[in-house]
């Protein structure tokens, strides 16, 4: 008993002098990032016995205000500003660990806007910089409006009362016309089928100009031809022939054909003209 | 006879360890599941508590309090270091980093294998001095006359002290990989 429990302790000395001579092996939670490997063993130029990492070491090279300064992708690429100027009440192990083994991918352990003070959360553009799209550029700078501080996409609809009048009432300001030849065909009165709460379905009654019925649940391409919602053709199906049309309207004395809706505002084909027997009947201005 | 002795004796002590196993998977992955992966780091805490809590039946063997029986805090042993054992485990994790706490890790896991050997040499010694008293009994032999032959079993008591010769030195050496972890934790952290 005695003879193990003395090489208990002999094994248990071996270990700690391995321990102090090979730190970087026996405790190190992995290699140091690539600017800091000159440091090597020396725990204690950054750590600070029972602790932690004082900020002061980290800062007695790294200057505050020029942190970022000097890294082009962040400063133009993301369009980012310097900030860490203003983070000076939080630890730096926050945010960064030097041992890659902890964060093997990357040095930085992931942000999160609750590590900040409220005051500089609340503060967007002391970090970020307002993108310059047309959009962004007539709004105010309440961000947290539309943006939260966990996603920039936008969570809930925008509001448009938050765009300045008159900057409101032109639509074509930001957004686009679409390129169909119905919506090219028209000119900026949108909200005349469109609302401020949402594009689709837009207010556009079809049934105002023709029902389109079960007989008539067609393609739009079938009467209008092209994608221009300007024209449209009631021959576009086998139903609808010139002739046969020709023929039925032919004793009504009808013989311009072209403007059908003029008379025929849904597949009731009593409804035309045929009892009005009006001369106008005749499309003139199909 | 021999697929028997495996599947009584053997087969349990070898569920316990695989037991063991599964259920640290199972914490490990609900953990990372509903993000709460920093939680492991204060398991660390709970698990050392407890397997220190288990170290109760050390003082109540060598008589240093007097409350409940041997046996009894003999499996209160066996549970709390079973369960300290899943969380510091959980704590660890796979992540392949400093050398000290994988030993520790490594110390506890044999740690915990020799203590299921334990168990299993004991319950196979007192199915043994159980079969020799029922033997002793029928030869007509009065009870005390048996406690007293069986007292010092060789049996027994030689496959138990063998067993406790190994499994301190690993105890030992599991506490102290795991005090130095703690202590250079506490040093180099904050």
């Amino acid at each position: 008993m005695k003879t193990l429990t003395l090489s208990a302790i002999l094994g248990a000395v071996i270990f700690m002098v391995l321990l102090v001579l090979y730190p970087d092996i026996m405790l190190s939670p992995g290699k140091l990032v690539q600017g800091h490997q000159e440091v090597g063993q020396q725990c204690f130029a950054c750590h600070q016995p029972f602790g932690g990492i004082e900020n002061n070491r980290c800062i007695a090279c790294h200057e505050l205000a020029a942190i970022g300064r000097d890294t082009q992708q962040i400063i133009t690429a993301d369009k980012k500003v310097l900030f860490h100027e203003k983070l000076d009440k939080l630890d730096c192990t926050t945010c960064h660990t030097d041992h890659a083994g902890l964060v093997p991918e990357k040095g930085t352990k992931g942000f999160d806007h609750a590590m900040l003070p409220e005051k500089v959360t609340n503060e967007c553009m002391g970090c970020h910089q307002k993108p310059e799209d047309k959009l962004h550029r007539q709004l105010t700078d309440a961000c947290a409006k539309c943006h939260s501080t966990t996603g920039w996409k936008m969570e809930t609809a925008f509001n448009h009362d938050m765009v300045q009048l008159p900057a409101r009432d032109n639509c074509a300001g930001c957004h686009e016309n679409p390129s169909d030849a119905f919506h090219r065909s028209l000119k900026d009165n949108c909200t005349q089928c469109h609302s401020t709460t949402q594009w689709v379905p837009s207010t556009f009654e079809h049934n105002a100009y023709f029902v389109l019925d079960s007989d008539h649940n067609a393609k739009c391409a079938t009467c209008h031809l092209n994608n221009n919602y300007t024209t449209y053709t009631c021959y576009g199906c086998h139903e609808h022939t010139v002739s046969n049309i020709l023929q039925e309207h032919r004793e009504e004395g009808i013989t311009n054909l072209t403007n059908c809706v003029k008379c025929h505002k849904s597949s009731d084909e009593h409804e035309g003209g045929e009892n009005r027997r009006e001369k106008g009947g005749d499309g003139e201005d199909g | 006879m021999k697929n028997s002795l495996l599947l009584k004796q053997v087969l349990p002590f070898v569920q316990w360890y695989a037991l063991m196993l599964l259920v640290t998977i199972g914490i490990d992955y609900l953990l990372h599941y509903f993000h709460l992966a920093w939680v492991g780091r204060y398991l660390g805490y709970v698990g050392t508590t407890i397997i220190l809590l288990s170290f109760l039946y050390s003082l109540r063997k060598r008589k240093r309090f007097d409350v409940g029986s041997p046996k009894k805090w003999l499996m209160f042993h066996e549970y709390m270091a079973w369960a300290g054992s899943v969380l510091l485990l959980v704590h660890a994790g796979i992540h392949f980093n400093a050398i000290l706490p994988w030993l520790a890790v490594i110390m506890l896991l044999i740690n915990v294998a020799s203590g299921l050997v334990g168990k299993f040499l004991l319950r196979r010694s007192l199915n043994t001095l159980n079969a020799n008293r029922q033997a002793l009994m029928e030869k007509g032999l009065a009870k005390e006359v048996v406690d007293k032959k069986l007292f010092f079993d060789s049996i027994m008591v030689d496959a138990m002290k063998g067993w406790r010769t190994v499994h301190l030195p690993i105890s030992f050496f599991f506490g102290f990989f795991s005090f130095l972890h703690i202590v250079t934790v506490f040093m180099f952290g904050k």
